[in-house]
């Protein structure tokens, strides 16, 4: 998944906020939605506020992550 | 909707009984009080009682093609038939009555047993081709209707419901251990099994041609998925206005087609407020809808109800049920509904459709097969859940999690969170077929602990579950965790349960018939093809039912909980009056009489029930009394016949005889 396309995962949770007026999302179903779309296991350590606490920090907090788990040219896919 | 029932006989100079076929078209009076009729040759007695609602002056049944060579006995509706009728013409076809029956008939001899891909509704029907001596049965994709069948001898005997066949002098009436194997682990058996020993039920979306002593079965559709992350629309907007627009249809199809007026139902979810509030917009008049409500708040849904008729405008009525209205009227659902019943949850279905009937109104479009088709259940959610537990079993974060399931339960995850980490922390094994539907079937199975002995060791032999499994297609393996889900639920909850127990039957015991856009094929096919995420999004259940029809569902309703249409159960036998059925059928003699339950366990769980009045009950503890008065009411009215209905004489007046028997 290349980082337009998380974006766009990112950007489908935070229409739902909006559209269906929902009350922001914890962190834990933060942590659900990330391992839900992105094929990826947190630790215990990464599900936290620090990380995870809101959508743009999470969506951040992926990017890094899946950037440094591997490395690779910017328009590969990940 | 009607009834329809049927005798062949395969041994020459043995012809059907007029008799026995008016009486197992008497046992069918109720899903066709407007007129019947029967037609008899050599070899076959087809049935019809109707329930007249297109083409009100020349639908009688049954009825035949141009020539007489091929006869029709048919239970549902064809929405579509008005676009395959003109298809039909220009092949040359000449037809008699505005009817969709003979549509079929048509459809029939133009395409043979592919017509059946090409229906757009819900059936269960036979077709006898005097030429050939075979005879079609069919169903449509996701068992609305009905349809059961024997063979004894030389006799071959098929019926709407199974009362029908029972009521065949030679037809055995004994409980099968593997229908109620399945029942208590499912809420129903599925078919082709029922709970009687040698009747079956044609599957949903198969076709059997009976003939020459036997019967051949072939699917003609299949419920399936495709691989994850294969699905063609990968944009939210488009898919939103891709099932609005197929919903919109598929409701409008719904109401339009017939000669009768359509009312709703409202529940005051989500569902039956998009098909209420799409329907209500192609009527001048106010829609009429009906709402069943209920006098213990923690039932009672009133509040939304009320949201949506001031939103829409509707004309509308409503039915409080309680607690002794469920509890009197039990013996009448356990009749119509053929099978064990785990949960009361039908028995205010009856109620509302009875308020339906005496309203003057026949047909009703409802919001079923929404959570199955769009991602709505609980269950779903569950399955996600424990899948996101498995992932890291040691972990201290995980389980808060589980504080988003089930929250309107009383006893819910939140408030009993170590009990839950505990329940929903086994089995998690993601790849398991059955993962998601594990728990419950473990919960509903605690049930067989009550049985007696016998019935136990003959249940340790089954392995309902494993034979669920089995019939998986072979490419489930590649589906998203959400659709394994929701075939399993649509195999094993939707259709046997849900549009039958709960559905069907407590409709049509009230001549009331349903309609279900939810599960038109054209809404079925595009759900199907969808990212599942944009049916549950993380744990935000049918997401994109939401967000189609935002403009038209209140705020408050959008974002409410989901809350599962539920009754009360246990509470609803102890209402504080006696209810003489169940103090007699829970007797101790009773109880050894229809030798399903052990007489110590059910005293126990009656004097558990008793001491609160039936509330304050486990899910379990629920499920086992249910369990115990509808299995006791089955066998007195289906193995005891205590009001002797199998062996009353026939008062049936048959307004039409197609009697084509030459007797010397």
């Amino acid at each position: 998944m290349n980082p337009k396309e998380i974006h766009n995962r990112f950007q489908e949770f935070k229409n739902l906020q909006t559209q269906l007026s929902y009350p922001p999302p914890s962190t834990i179903e933060i942590a659900f939605f990330i391992e839900d779309n992105f094929d990826i296991v947190l630790n215990d350590q990464e599900i936290s506020p620090d990380y995870i606490g809101d959508l743009s920090l999470a969506e951040t907090f992926i990017l890094n992550k899946l950037k440094g788990n591997q490395p690779c040219a910017e328009s590969a896919e990940f | 909707m009607c009834g329809i029932c049927g005798i062949l006989k395969n041994k020459a100079g043995h012809p059907p009984e007029v008799d026995h076929l008016k009486r197992m078209m008497a046992l069918l009076r109720h899903r066709g009080p407007d007129s019947s009729g029967y037609y008899r040759d050599h070899h076959a007695a087809l049935g019809h009682l109707r329930l007249s609602i297109i083409d009100l002056a020349t639908g009688d049944q049954p009825l035949s093609n141009e020539d007489s060579s091929l006869w029709i006995v048919f239970n549902g509706e064809i929405f579509n038939y008005l676009e395959l009728r003109r298809e039909l013409i220009d092949h040359g076809h000449q037809f008699r009555t505005q009817s969709d029956t003979e549509v079929i008939v048509h459809a029939y001899e133009q395409w043979g047993k592919d017509c059946f891909t090409r229906f757009n509704g819900q059936w269960a029907l036979a077709l006898w081709d005097t030429r050939t001596r075979e005879l079609m049965l069919s169903r449509d994709r996701v068992g609305i209707r009905p349809l059961y069948y024997t063979q004894i001898g030389d006799t071959f005997l098929f019926a709407s419901e199974i009362k029908s066949l029972l009521s065949y002098p030679e037809v055995p009436r004994e409980f099968d251990p593997a229908g109620l194997a399945e029942t208590f682990t499912f809420w129903s058996p599925i078919a082709p099994r029922t709970v009687f020993k040698g009747i079956k039920e044609l599957q949903p979306g198969h076709i059997g041609i009976y003939k020459d002593r036997n019967l051949n079965i072939k699917p003609y559709w299949e419920l399936t998925f495709p691989p994850a992350g294969t699905e063609k629309i990968q944009n939210e907007a488009e898919a939103a206005e891709r099932l609005r627009d197929t919903l919109i249809q598929a409701a409008k199809l719904r109401f339009e087609r017939s000669d009768v007026p359509v009312g709703a139902y409202l529940s005051g979810g989500i569902d039956s407020s998009v098909t209420a509030a799409v329907i209500n917009r192609y009527t001048d008049a106010p829609l009429k809808t009906f709402s069943i409500r209920f006098e213990d708040s923690e039932f009672d849904e009133g509040d939304y109800q009320q949201t949506m008729i001031e939103r829409l405008g509707t004309d509308h009525s409503d039915i409080v049920a309680t607690y002794q209205d469920i509890g009197n009227v039990f013996p009448d659902v356990v009749w119509h509904a053929e099978r064990p019943l785990l949960r009361t949850a039908p028995a205010p279905m009856f109620l509302l459709s009875r308020l339906v009937r005496n309203s003057n109104f026949k047909v009703v479009v409802t919001g079923e097969g929404a959570d199955e088709i769009l991602g709505g259940y609980d269950l779903f959610r569950e399955a996600k859940v424990r899948q996101f537990l498995s992932r890291d079993p040691s972990s201290a974060k995980r389980a808060e999690i589980l504080s988003q399931l089930y929250p309107w339960m009383e006893r819910s995850p939140e408030k009993a969170p170590a009990f839950a980490r505990s329940f929903f922390g086994k089995n998690l094994d993601p790849s398991d077929p059955g993962f998601s539907h594990h728990p419950r079937c473990n919960a509903t199975m605690g049930v067989q602990l009550l049985c007696t002995p016998d019935m136990r060791n003959a249940f340790a032999e089954l392995d309902p579950i494993r034979g669920l499994i089995n019939r998986f297609p072979t490419a489930h393996q590649s589906w998203d965790l959400l659709c394994r889900s929701q075939w399993l639920e649509i195999t094993s909850l939707l259709s046997p349960y849900i549009l039958s127990a709960q559905g069907d039957r407590m409709l049509m015991a009230n001549s009331v018939e349903g309609r279900f856009p939810f599960i038109d094929p054209n809404v079925i096919q595009l759900a199907n093809s969808l990212p599942a995420r944009y049916k549950l999004f993380a744990l935000n259940e049918k997401h994109l039912l939401k967000n189609a029809f935002r403009d038209l569902i209140p705020q408050s309703i959008l974002n409410r909980p989901k809350k599962p249409y539920r009754a009360p159960d246990a509470a609803s036998f102890f209402p504080g009056t006696k209810l003489d059925w169940l103090e007699f059928l829970t007797s101790e003699s009773q109880i050894k009489n229809a030798n399903l339950f052990n007489p110590k366990a059910v005293t126990t769980m009656v004097n558990k029930s008793l001491k609160n009045k039936g509330t304050q009950m486990s899910n379990t503890d629920n499920m086992r009394m249910v369990a115990i008065a509808s299995s006791q009411l089955l066998h007195d009215h289906f193995i005891a016949d205590s009001n002797g209905k199998f062996d009353a004489s026939v008062e049936l007046e048959v307004d039409t005889i197609i009697e084509l028997l030459i007797t010397k």
